[in-house]
């Protein structure tokens, strides 16, 4: 039994949906937003299998500058959610409506 | 082989530790189940031959970014949600059903790309002379300098961000 690329495949677009449809069923925004780092983490994992598999290291490199990008998002995410909760005094996305037109 | 079983093993945590995130009722246990994903994937990176990812891996997503997400869910004292509520509203069973598609689809393309690449699914352990820390030290300071400094950027930006955003205002 050897593994092969398929397998990365498929458990990178496991990840990556199981991410989207958190995103989608749950009103919490930091459960959300840690849908969205699952996401970003399933691509990770894709870059790494097939820069491995392909004998290349540019594939690590996106994964450096993507956990960079991740971190930073991170940062204004988190402090955007909690000046949120300061104004509107919760974290569920449908009360969050003041964008509403 | 071993490292087959430990690579099956830890994709099946990892799958299993992705939907506990998503379905858990206290964001704290979703941040753990989080944790758990990252550390599987490191174990993934190591056995890839990717070491110095899996440490980054550790070391920014385990270390960094969850236990920012940990401070926050402490700071904003959530409490338990009383039940998870899935009302079946029309766009989120669209929602649902898009992600089904959407994970058909991937796969079936994702199998179709890897099959058209002569020789990818063999599966080489042996990668010496590829010290991959080594490799990607050279490549940021040479090819990628400027990407390398567009990042720092981006890093000061995002830490520049987060303190205007968190100050108190009147």
């Amino acid at each position: 039994m050897e593994i092969t690329i398929n397998y990365y495949v498929i458990l990178s677009c496991l990840l990556f949906c199981i991410g989207a449809l958190g995103f989608i069923i749950r009103r919490n925004l930091l459960i959300c937003f840690m849908s969205i780092e699952l996401m970003l983490n399933s691509v990770n994992l894709l870059f790494v299998a097939y820069a491995h598999y392909l004998k290349t290291t540019l594939g690590l490199m996106y994964v450096f500058f993507i956990m960079a990008v991740a971190a930073a998002e991170v940062s204004i995410g988190l402090a955007i959610i909690v000046m949120l909760f300061r104004f509107k005094g919760t974290v569920d996305m449908d009360k969050l409506n003041i964008l509403k037109g | 082989m071993i490292t087959n079983y430990i690579t099956i093993i830890v994709g099946i945590i990892a799958v299993i530790a992705a939907i506990s995130t998503v379905l858990q009722k206290n964001p704290v246990y979703s941040a753990v189940s989080l944790i758990i994903v990252m550390i599987a994937l490191a174990i993934n990176y190591l056995l890839l031959n990717a070491e110095f990812i899996a440490a980054i891996q550790l070391i920014v997503y385990a270390g960094a970014i969850m236990v920012l997400f940990v401070f926050v869910i402490m700071l904003l004292n959530l409490g338990e949600v009383k039940r998870i509520k899935i009302e079946a509203t029309p766009g989120r069973i669209a929602g649902a059903i898009l992600v089904g598609l959407f994970l058909l689809q991937l796969i079936i393309t994702g199998l179709n790309v890897s099959s058209q690449v002569p020789g990818i699914d063999r599966f080489v352990m042996e990668t010496k002379g590829l010290d991959s820390t080594k490799v990607i030290g050279y490549a940021l300071f040479s090819d990628y300098l400027l990407p390398f400094e567009l990042v720092s950027i981006v890093l000061i930006v995002g830490i520049i961000g987060a303190v205007v955003l968190g100050k108190k205002r009147e």
